[in-house]
């Protein structure tokens, strides 16, 4: 009520500076703006830049690609993307690096769901300690777990196997997947069940028909993360696979340590043909990613 | 589950203070693996190299972070949400080809662009060969590579800020920087501190950059506590025992780093 009569009685030169001012304002953030965008962009291209140069460095001709500084007009070339296909074994191991992501999702999901929504539900001591414990895991060192997994699979046989990997995979994620989910079943109000339970639910049948289909989301967002971090985990199959479970990490990483240039473009080309699926998944899913990394910190 | 994750922290810590290699039952040596990582020059050089690794990424990481969740706060909804996908993809990545094609920019046998786009500065070292370099380089990837987690919880963060507190100190004619370093910066100190803690925690137990990047790591001092751990357990002996007792002493220096945090949750749980 105030306001308005304090403007009124404003006298007139007053308001003149007050809109100069204003327009000088106007210019600044005109040019603020564009600071940021320029940043922004600036930010972004350095985010890309390294797998743009990869994609050039796999389609230069084999002359151009090692030059410096680097040779800006070429005819582009797929011949390294034929070699990749047709004389190493991308695709084999690109086939088995999916299938053991997602049988490592499926599991992980499997055993984390119940357990997390547990977790979210009991307040009991035992509950906390548990969740303590897979935080610590979530921060110790991988080769506390790769080295005795080392050990037990040389032991029990199953070294250079699908299913040795997946196990270590599982172990490894689940500290993670269940501190995710956990956070998203608390955020579930404890009545929908309690509802669900004087209906004459059991208390597992109320988890499986109430509260699973509202997990969607986070049951999505943990399954892209255990995904992603399955595709990522170099240390570990490098450690526990040699042949035949090895995955796409392992074999694009033993190519680039190599001193070799002529296998430089294979690699470049193994390099992009992995990243972009990725990337589109950073675009389509991005939701979940950002969901899923900020959880942790804001809900937690 | 829990015995999943139970039990190679049992054996690893039992491997410790044995005299063990793969296949062989192993002799029991007391604290002999200790004394001996905790006196040898290698290993402690591997410490220092990891601890200033850590401190320089987690730094690095907080201000880049800082910076671009201000700017993409200020941004449209649309416009953020296309510059955070690019943002996020050194991020999703897996880490080996992450760190293999970021070193390629700066690798005369691919070009040398960085070099290239630095001569006018003077500044163009051999990146892979010069110590202080190589180590450069090394946090430079990481913080390329995990720059958008800080960002993202960053940019979290400042949508929390009280918008009045923002207003109040402009109508006292605060500077941007005193309103960012009084209002803005405190009232997002657990965030930061949580950043810092997952960043620690990733510092002391980095090892794919630093494998794929200068894969000499010992000759250029770029070899970390993990890497130490690799060649010692893996590469040219194979020591399980002393790479054991390597483990566990790192175990207990993250360890100390999560306390806190630790003490945090169990409190906000106990009110909750």
């Amino acid at each position: 009520m105030s306001a308005p009569s304090t403007v009124k009685i404003r006298p007139q030169p007053r308001r003149l500076t007050a809109v100069t001012s204003s327009t000088s304002v106007g210019r600044r953030r005109r040019w603020k703006t564009v600071l940021i965008y320029a940043g922004l962009s600036l930010a972004a291209l350095a985010s890309v830049l390294p797998f743009i140069w990869a994609l050039l460095t796999s389609v230069k001709p084999y002359t151009d690609a090692f030059v410096s500084p680097p040779v800006w007009t070429f005819t582009p070339q797929v011949g390294a993307y034929e070699e990749l296909w047709y004389a190493t074994r991308f695709a084999e191991i690109g086939l088995n690096t999916i299938v053991v992501a997602v049988i490592t999702v499926i599991i992980s999901l499997a055993v984390g769901a119940p357990a997390a929504y547990a977790l979210s539900r009991y307040d009991s001591s035992i509950a906390l300690w548990l969740l303590i414990l897979a935080l610590v895991f979530r921060a110790l060192p991988r080769f506390v777990v790769a080295l005795p997994f080392y050990t037990i699979a040389q032991a029990l046989n199953i070294y250079d196997t699908q299913m040795m990997l997946i196990i270590a995979l599982v172990a490894v994620n689940q500290p993670f997947t269940i501190w995710l989910l956990r956070n998203f079943f608390a955020e579930l109000p404890r009545q929908l069940e309690e509802a669900a339970q004087i209906d004459g639910c059991s208390r597992f049948a109320a988890f499986r028909h109430v509260i699973l289909p509202l997990a969607g989301p986070g049951l999505l967002t943990a399954g892209i993360f255990t995904f992603l971090l399955a595709i990522q985990e170099y240390l570990i199959p490098v450690v526990l696979t040699q042949q035949n479970a090895t995955t796409l990490s392992v074999f694009i990483a033993s190519f680039g340590i190599a001193e070799d240039t002529s296998l430089y473009q294979i690699i470049a080309a193994a390099s992009v043909l992995l990243a972009i699926p990725i990337i589109a998944l950073a675009f389509f899913a991005q939701r979940f990613i950002v969901s899923g990394l900020t959880g942790g910190a804001i809900k937690g | 589950m829990t015995a999943l994750m139970i039990g190679p922290l049992v054996l690893t810590v039992y491997n410790g203070f044995q005299r063990v290699s793969y296949g062989d039952p192993g002799q029991f040596v007391g604290l002999a693996n200790y004394t001996s990582t905790l006196t040898d020059a290698r290993f402690l050089a591997a410490a220092g190299f990891t601890t200033l690794y850590t401190a320089g990424m987690t730094v690095g990481k907080i201000i880049v972070g800082y910076a671009m969740a201000l700017m993409l706060n200020a941004v449209r909804p649309k416009a953020r949400s296309f510059f955070l996908g690019l943002l996020l993809v050194p991020y999703v990545v897996p880490t080996v080809i992450g760190a293999l094609v970021f070193s390629w920019l700066f690798n005369d046998t691919f070009g040398g662009l960085v070099n290239l786009l630095m001569q006018p500065l003077g500044f163009a070292p051999d990146w892979f060969t010069d110590p202080s370099a190589a180590k450069l380089l090394l946090v430079l990837h990481s913080i390329w590579h995990e720059a958008a987690f800080a960002i993202l919880v960053l940019l979290a963060a400042l949508q929390g800020v009280p918008r009045e507190r923002i207003e109040a100190a402009a109508i006292d004619g605060a500077s941007w920087w005193q309103t960012q370093w009084r209002i803005v910066v405190p009232s997002m100190r657990g965030f930061l501190a949580f950043i810092a803690l997952i960043s620690i925690m990733d510092g002391f137990r980095v090892f794919d950059s630093i494998r794929m990047i200068t894969p000499a790591a010992s000759t250029v001092g770029t070899e970390s506590l993990m890497v130490y751990v690799y060649n010692v357990a893996l590469g040219e002996t194979q020591q399980l025992g002393l790479a054991s007792a390597i483990n566990v002493i790192t175990i207990v220096i993250i360890l100390i780093f999560l306390v806190p945090f630790v003490r945090q949750t169990w409190q906000e749980m106990k009110t909750a």
